[in-house]
């Protein structure tokens, strides 16, 4: 099926030079530390928190609406330290997860409900379905599906998965508009 | 990297070893102790995005389907080998379903490009892992307990007796259980009720399960609280923990029960073998490694001689039990591992192998029930049955 | 994206019969067919750690049974384990065993902790490494050395099986002598087949392994049930589950104080091949880290992708509309035609047989028809369609694909009844579709469309075969447009 158009109201979201969409609803902590490397789309509600450390997107990134987006930390004996977040390109993140990986990979979706434990390292063309929980440091391999509470490797991806990522981000930043156009 | 694979060209490949289950397959290679992957018998179907049970079929493509789909999950995530050029030793029960059977070998001949097969059955397969000339093989499965005699790597075909006393029927039997105490309403799912089983369930003394009968039941061992994944719990009495393998020796006119069917087993072999089965009876199979089944079992073919119809026929002496070098449930695997080892590994060309060519040009499986099969090379008949061919 | 959350509304008939949705499509650009995933020849390419990503090559994880040395599963909930250091010192060590650490002063050791369910391989009594990777303690299995011996007295036995049989050979045509035994080499007939293994030697007794052999001992005496079995409390925190059991078919501990750490089992790399013409139709590249692939024949790169963007209810015996989208997903301009199944021309492929016969008899046949894999027609049986295209056929042209076209403006619309609209390369059409009158209400509304488009092969042609670039190919595809109403 083709991707419907998603509205948005226009007063509530900034669109910058580079095409980036942000929603003023959001909680961008130490905006100073969040590069959005163009037409990302934060929608409403999304926490990130680049005053922990930085957090860096690719271009066609999602945020969906009540995701967090956390750079993760490490205990040591002196005590913690936080990690930057890196993500790659053409990324999904559904409704309501939390993302607390070191890398994200590109073309990359994360379903809703999901928690991505600290410093996991999700490769390039993966997918975690809805409602799974991905325990700290764990790594996703390309082309793994994942899925359940611990998640575990459920099937394959096509190989086409990096169009297809592509094509979806791209499409459902089309196919975002503002509800007075 | 050329080189290697130069020399796994001259050298024999391998041979794996597939047990094919109607629960667990095991599957791993010939000459070693153990499979590599003992896992459920299914796979993600991705047009219905659930996992789909190997035996759920209703037409033939639909199995074929199921068959290549497992297959390819068991050679290119568990095992890692490509399937073609490969011999393979399949580990099967002697009461396969024909379709099942050549389905599989549809599949592993003209999908997997294989280059050979051996069908080995299965209680054969158990009695070489002891070496012992004379068995009685006593497989419990998921579904079928089966009852059979290898008598110098010869099943006793006519002897061979099958009953649905399996894991299921005790799986069935506690469910029953638990709704008696917990209510009618209560729905568990296989695995929660494999898990009960698995981790609380026990079989008592032939004794002990007497008083059960009677108006003195004994004291039921601890009730054991089982927490389920959104439901809160369910209460495990003692008296389910107890009884939930009772199907499995009750008895009734049919004669049908466990302890029945290896008696009569025993029975219908050769007169000669008869002392020599009892002395040397093996018990395998997954829902053969719930706690105390052995010595029931023991207790209670001890007790049926005694009785009619057995007293007046069967002299047996004492019943003496064997120990596979095995954990139960992959007793059989092992013996496909062993018999590969010496025949589709090492040999030329073992007499049992069927070829791929052969296949192609036959396009049949040989088959204990086939006259073409099981009559003798020499027979007068014989001529009249290769019309088919 | 939609493939892959959404179920498949649109699924192509493969060249074997399977109903597949376009990703998991390959097209064989030498046999210019539609391939899937069940007509094709899946290989193992190369091995590699899923969590460490390090390649190992073949021989070394075959002797390693296919696992990494150096990461390790949770075997309480098969999650991967992590590393963790802890700083020993020495005053703290009390009768653990470890004199050597005495000496020095501090020193770091490590441990395996899943960080899932907190199991950690000190609650095993599992003794700390000093190195951070590697090093953990193997378990033989625990029935090794019975089985090495039954191992090797059916080997013995199936030597001295060939021998006998050969001497029996030598003895029938005794005149030849010893030069028959090639004879044997060549596939013999079955003669010996029923009872090669199990039965004990006879005669001879050569062979000392045979004559050493143990049998397994029966035994009156089974384990009863321990005394205090009725009344000894279940504590189900203690039992191992079957998943966790099974988990190590050598050992499958019964007790959670048995479970060991479990080693990662390797993934593989897949090349997939086409079965009629051998050629690659996938090759990922040999980094572990990689997605890119060497080839990578997809159909979702060469054969027009049709999506549904909307449709009117259908009714039983009604017309209705259909908005699909169609893009060319190819570097040549693709004329497309839409039209019903039954209007796709029989190929006359006597000439095609030829050459395949010809072929065939080069490369020894060794697959007569009959081995190919069963075809299966079933995808009638299986999904009846009962919605069908009507009017005349739709013919359109879609240019190529163009990675600069996405900064191009807006769709440009047409005054068309048929194209909707165009953007590089895609378009969307209007399609009067009519559901059979017969059609049960609530059935699944089905539409079989079938595609004429061409082609062009950018194949450098064999030097003999004619240079023919331009095809015109057909295809299939099956539109779930919901339930009939």
């Amino acid at each position: 099926m083709e991707l419907q158009d998603t509205y948005y109201n226009k007063s509530e979201y900034v669109e910058t030079a580079s095409g980036n969409k942000v929603s003023r609803q959001t909680v961008l902590c130490g905006s100073q530390n969040i590069v959005l490397h163009g037409k990302v789309i934060v929608q409403s509600d999304a926490i990130i928190r680049g005053d922990l450390a930085n957090v860096k997107t690719g271009r066609f990134c999602i945020i969906s609406k009540g995701s967090v987006i956390r750079p993760p930390f490490k205990k040591f004996s002196k005590g913690v330290a936080f990690f930057p977040l890196q993500m790659g390109d053409h990324v999904f993140v559904g409704e309501n997860t939390v993302v607390n990986a070191a890398v994200v990979g590109s073309y990359v979706y994360i379903g809703k409900n999901v928690v991505i434990g600290r410093r996991c390292v999700l490769k390039d063309c993966c997918m975690i379905e809805d409602n799974s929980v991905l325990p700290a440091e764990t790594i996703v391999p390309s082309f793994a599906r994942y899925s359940g509470s611990p998640a575990h490797l459920i099937t394959t991806l096509p190989e086409a998965m990096p169009d297809l990522m592509t094509e979806f981000t791209k499409s459902y930043y089309q196919h975002f508009l503002p509800t007075t156009a | 990297m050329a080189l290697y694979e130069g020399i796994a060209l001259i050298q024999e490949k391998q041979a794996v070893v597939l047990d094919l289950g109607s629960e667990y397959t095991k599957f791993g290679f010939t000459g070693e102790a153990a499979p590599r992957c003992i896992i459920r018998s299914q796979f993600w179907c991705s047009t219905e995005r659930r996992f789909k049970k190997v035996y759920e079929y209703s037409t033939p493509e639909e199995l074929y389907d199921n068959l290549v789909n497992m297959l390819h999950l068991l050679y290119f995530r568990h095992v890692l080998v490509n399937p073609k050029e490969r011999k393979v030793v399949v580990v099967e029960s002697l009461l396969t379903p024909t379709l099942f059977r050549e389905t599989l070998a549809k599949v592993l001949f003209t999908h997997y490009e294989v280059s050979g097969a051996v069908w080995a059955d299965s209680p054969r397969m158990c009695a070489m892992t002891l070496g012992a000339p004379v068995t009685l093989v006593v497989s419990l499965g998921a579904r079928e307990a089966e009852v059979a005699a290898v008598v110098h790597s010869c099943v006793v075909l006519r002897a061979v007796q099958a009953q649905p006393l399996g894991a299921a029927a005790v799986r069935a039997e506690l469910l029953h259980l638990l709704r008696q105490d917990c209510g009618p309403d209560l729905h568990l799912p296989d695995h929660v009720l494999e898990d009960i089983t698995v981790k609380t369930c026990f079989v008592s003394p032939r004794a002990r399960a007497l008083r059960w009968q009677s108006d003195s039941p004994p004291e039921p061992a601890r009730s054991v609280r089982y927490p389920l994944a959104r439901l809160g719990a369910v209460c495990v009495s003692g008296r389910a923990r107890e009884l939930a393998a009772e199907p499995l020796f009750r008895r009734d006119n049919e004669l049908a029960s466990l302890p029945d069917i290896v008696l009569q087993c025993i029975m219908q072999c050769p007169i000669d073998v008869r002392r020599a089965l009892a002395a040397n009876v093996l018990l395998t199979g997954g829902a053969a490694s719930l706690p105390g089944l052995r010595a029931r079992l023991s207790q209670e073919l001890a007790h049926l001689c005694t009785l009619p119809p057995y007293s007046s026929r069967l002299r047996l002496g004492e019943f003496k039990f064997h120990r596979a070098p095995a954990h139960d449930m992959s007793c059989a695997w092992l013996g496909g591992a062993l018999c590969g080892a010496g025949e589709a590994g090492g040999g030329a060309g073992g007499g049992r192998l069927l070829s791929r060519d052969v296949y192609c040009r036959e396009r049949r499986l040989r088959d204990w029930v086939n006259l073409l099969d099981n009559t003798p090379p020499h027979h007068p008949q014989r001529d009249h049955l290769d019309l088919t061919l | 994206m939609a493939y892959l959350t959404q179920p498949d509304y649109v699924r192509y008939i493969c060249t074997c019969g399977q109903l597949k949705p376009i990703t998991s499509l390959y097209f064989c650009r030498h046999c210019l067919k539609i391939r899937c995933g069940f007509c094709i020849c899946h290989e193992v390419d190369s091995h590699y750690c899923p969590n460490c990503l390090e390649n190992m090559p073949s021989s070394e994880a075959r002797l390693k049974k296919n696992r990494c040395s150096s990461c390790f599963d949770c075997p309480s909930c098969y999650h991967t384990l992590s590393t963790r250091a802890s700083l020993v010192q020495p005053r703290q060590q009390e009768g653990a065993g470890d004199g050597k650490v005495e000496n020095k002063h501090q020193k770091k050791m490590y441990y395996l902790a899943c960080f899932n369910c907190r199991w950690t391989s000190r609650d095993v009594g599992i003794p700390d490494q000093p190195v951070a990777s590697g090093g953990w303690p193997e378990r033989p299995n625990p029935f090794a050395t019975q089985i090495n011996q039954l191992l090797e007295y059916y080997k013995a036995i199936a030597l001295q099986e060939k021998q006998e049989k050969i001497e029996k050979e030598r003895k029938k045509f005794a005149i030849r002598g010893k030069y028959l035994t090639l004879t044997d080499k060549t596939g013999l007939t079955g003669a010996m087949a029923r009872n090669i293994a199990g039965l004990p030697s006879s005669d001879s007794g050569s062979s000392s392994i045979i004559a050493k052999f143990v049998p397994s001992q029966a035994s009156a005496e089974v384990e009863e049930l321990p005394e205090d079995y009725f009344t000894k409390e279940v504590n189900l925190n203690q039992i191992t589950s079957m998943p966790q059991r099974l988990l190590s078919p050598e050992w499958q501990p019964t007790d959670v104080s048995r479970l060991h750490p479990i080693a990662k089992l390797l993934s593989v790399k897949r090349s997939q091949r086409c079965r009629e013409c051998d050629h690659n139709l996938t090759k990922p590249e040999y980094n572990p880290g990689s997605i890119k692939f060497k080839i990578e024949l997809l159909a979702f790169y060469h054969i027009p992708e049709v999506k549904i963007i909307s449709y009117e209810p259908m009714k039983a015996g009604e017309n209705s509309t259909v908005l699909l989208k169609l893009s060319n997903p190819t570097a040549h301009e693709m004329t497309l035609c839409l039209m019903n199944p039954e209007d796709i021309p029989q190929v006359d492929n006597e000439e095609e047989q030829l050459e395949n016969s010809l072929e065939k008899s080069l490369t020894l046949d060794k697959e007569s028809a009959a081995c190919k894999p069963a075809a299966a027609p079933a995808w009638r049986r299986a999904a009846a369609p009962c919605v069908r295209a009507v009017g005349p056929p739709v013919r359109v042209s879609v240019p190529q694909r163009d990675d600069a076209a996405e900064y191009d403006d807006d769709a440009t619309h047409d005054a068309n009844d048929v194209i909707v609209w165009r953007k590089a390369n895609k378009l969307g059409v209007r399609l009067q579709v009519a559901t059979e009158a017969a059609a049960s209400r609530g059935g699944a509304a089905l539409l079989a469309l079938a595609l004429q488009y061409s082609y062009r092969n950018t194949v450098p042609p064999a030097a003999n075969a004619p240079n023919q670039r331009n095809h015109i190919l057909y295809t299939t595809a099956l539109l779930s447009l919901g339930n009939v109403a």
